[in-house]
């Protein structure tokens, strides 16, 4: 217990100190093994955890899902996406916003990544939004916040890491952020039309269109309907595993962007060696959880957490309501797949003896993942929207969030309330 | 860094990409004529589960380097944009040291788990594959990995 809290310690310190996360994890695991049972023992431990978990069948999901997002982000197609969702719903107050919102799901229904889809749509939602002269703050915050729901909405590769460390099913993570995620949406823009009702002068209405013009911009978003629907409807109805679905997937994303004419020789293999990047980013990581969260269970820490909640006497969804409250402190400091990667694999064996369901932990791990994506000091989608628009200031963007912020808490807090926004979708899935 | 090693190393990184590029792009192949050969002419692709376990870690492992040279690994790093002159350099030098370290401890131990896995002779379950070259691969490539560091350890102590 106590070989934990010291080597918890030296882990922050290292990581302040600029140590790669995965390598800090690594040699901070390596050492407290070895204190407990040997040097010897530590080295065999990490060694063959290492290989074992390269060499997972499991795991392939993940880079063909990345790469199903590398080649989307480079078909371009935010733009259409943008244009369908303001037809529908630009002539409402701050209607600009709930697009760009609405704009970000669709992306998010492709994509598994809140940076990339916030990239993406800050090229495309912000100019209109200032040619309509929508403030910066509710424009940029719309984007960054909307971004967060590349996470939530399937796919998600968060998700997959979650399903990955817990052994949860991943196609039933998958089908379990729908509603969460169009919940989200819903609440977004409730944030947006609340924000724009006290200060309307922060989004004005743009134009009405023709119902014709509305239903020709719908139209040309079909491709992501399309890939949307054989990905998650394929693992909805148990056509393919999560991995098949994440080849498939990926393989539609490339002829999707070959279609477009968006994707040459050079931006094809430049996709691929992005998703390979990322991968062995990942893998870095996950090498050093691993070893890491195997000193933290021998040295006791999981147990003593058990034990202590048990005589506490604290409700299962206390224990996760205080969890949430330590990730949003957590996610001040750690972008979000460090701290997917750091405390999933030591709080779940705290909260799966409570009879806590997975499915629903992983997605409320998520939902207070997202928070951290948009919060102070280190939120990382703001950090993305701000690169991208040179000329808006980081504390803009911050204080355009907090509206989204309110709607993502909400969003949280009716997952408590009705467990069923998450659990009820992928029970209706069909069994083989 | 010299002129001709830090081309050698361009070029090295660009090889590393252009392979961990095919075995994505053979990755997603592999995954798509699987799916396609079961449900359309009813012949799945022999043992194509075991092949896909192998290209996740020769992508994983062909990726390291690249990660490791251009330091793209996920960091914290507060202290870096307080840190100035000497204390910086000082922080730095860590940084690349611990990770020399880390990466040592990788390539040395996945070269043990090929020498166990070769001479226990252990082979995959359906194509009766050996699998100890992969953790040599595996052994090689962080050896790579930990190699460009050095390079990078060794240029900021020059600079020391």
């Amino acid at each position: 217990m106590e070989a934990s809290l010291i080597g918890f310690a030296v882990l922050l310190a290292l990581c302040f100190a600029g140590v790669p996360l995965g390598f800090a994890l690594l040699l901070v695991g390596l050492a407290g093994f070895a204190f407990e049972r040997g040097l010897g023992a530590a080295l065999a431990m990490s060694g063959q955890q290492i290989l074992d978990f390269s060499t997972n069948y499991g795991l392939t999901v993940l880079p063909l899902f990345v790469l199903m997002g590398s080649f989307i982000h480079r078909a371009e197609l935010s733009d259409e996406l943008y244009e369908a969702t303001n037809a529908w719903l630009g002539h409402h107050r701050g209607g600009l916003a709930m697009a760009t919102v609405g704009a970000c799901a669709g992306f998010a229904a492709v994509s598994g990544s809140s940076l990339a889809t916030a990239a993406t749509m800050s090229k495309v939602a912000m100019p209109p939004m200032r040619r309509f002269g929508y403030a910066d703050s509710l424009a940029a915050g719309s984007i960054a916040a909307g971004g967060t729901l590349g996470i939530l909405i399937p796919p998600s590769v968060p998700m997959v890491i979650y399903g990955i460390l817990t052994e949860t099913d991943i196609g039933k993570l998958f089908i379990a952020g729908i509603l969460p995620g169009l919940l989200m949406v819903l609440l977004f823009f409730a944030a947006i039309a609340a924000a724009t009702r006290i200060r309307p002068r922060l989004g004005p209405p743009g134009e009405r269109l023709s119902p014709r013009a509305r239903w020709r911009a719908t139209a040309r978003v079909w491709g992501v309907l399309a890939l949307f629907v054989l990905v998650i409807g394929g693992i909805y109805l148990g056509v393919f595993t999560p991995t098949e679905a994440a080849g498939i997937g990926a393989f539609g994303a490339f002829l999707f962007a070959a279609m477009r004419r968006k994707l040459g020789f050079a931006a094809c293999v430049e996709a691929l060696v992005d998703a390979g990047r990322t991968t062995a980013i990942i893998f870095t990581v996950g090498f050093g959880a691993l070893v890491f969260s195997n000193f933290v269970t021998l040295a006791g820490l999981t147990a003593a957490m058990v034990e202590l909640i048990r005589s506490l006497e604290v409700s299962p969804t206390g224990v996760v309501l205080a969890m949430c409250v330590l990730y949003v402190i957590l996610g001040c400091v750690f972008d979000s797949l460090a701290m997917l990667l750091l405390t999933v694999p030591i709080f779940f064996p705290i909260v799966a003896p409570l009879g806590v369901d997975p499915v629903w932990f992983g997605i409320i791990v998520i939902v207070v993942v997202e928070i951290g994506l948009i919060t102070p000091p280190i939120g990382m989608n703001v950090f993305m929207v701000r690169s991208v628009l040179q000329d808006v200031d980081t504390w803009t963007i911050f204080n355009g969030v907090w509206p989204f912020l309110a709607a993502t808490l909400a969003a949280l807090a009716l997952l408590f309330a009705f467990p069923g926004i998450a659990t009820w979708l992928p029970e209706q899935m069909v069994k083989f | 860094m010299p002129g001709l090693a830090a081309s050698a190393v361009a070029w090295l990184t660009r090889g590393l990409a252009a392979v961990a590029a095919l075995v994505l792009f053979a990755m997603m192949g592999l995954t798509v004529v699987d799916v396609f050969g079961r449900y359309v002419l009813h012949r799945p692709v022999a043992g194509s589960f075991e092949v896909m376990q192998f290209l996740l870690a020769i992508l994983v492992f062909t990726a390291l380097p690249i990660v490791s040279h251009e330091r793209e690994h996920i960091t914290v790093a507060l202290a870096e944009g307080w840190l100035r002159g000497r204390l910086r350099r000082a922080q730095e030098l860590f940084v690349l040291a611990l990770s020399a370290a880390a990466l040592a401890v990788i390539a040395s131990r996945m070269w043990q788990q090929g020498d166990v896995l070769r001479e226990t002779q252990a082979i995959t379950g359906f194509l009766l594959w050996p699998i100890a070259p992969i953790a040599y691969f595996a052994a090689v490539l962080s050896g790579v990995a930990l190699a460009l560091v050095l390079v990078r350890l060794g240029a900021s102590l020059r600079r020391c």
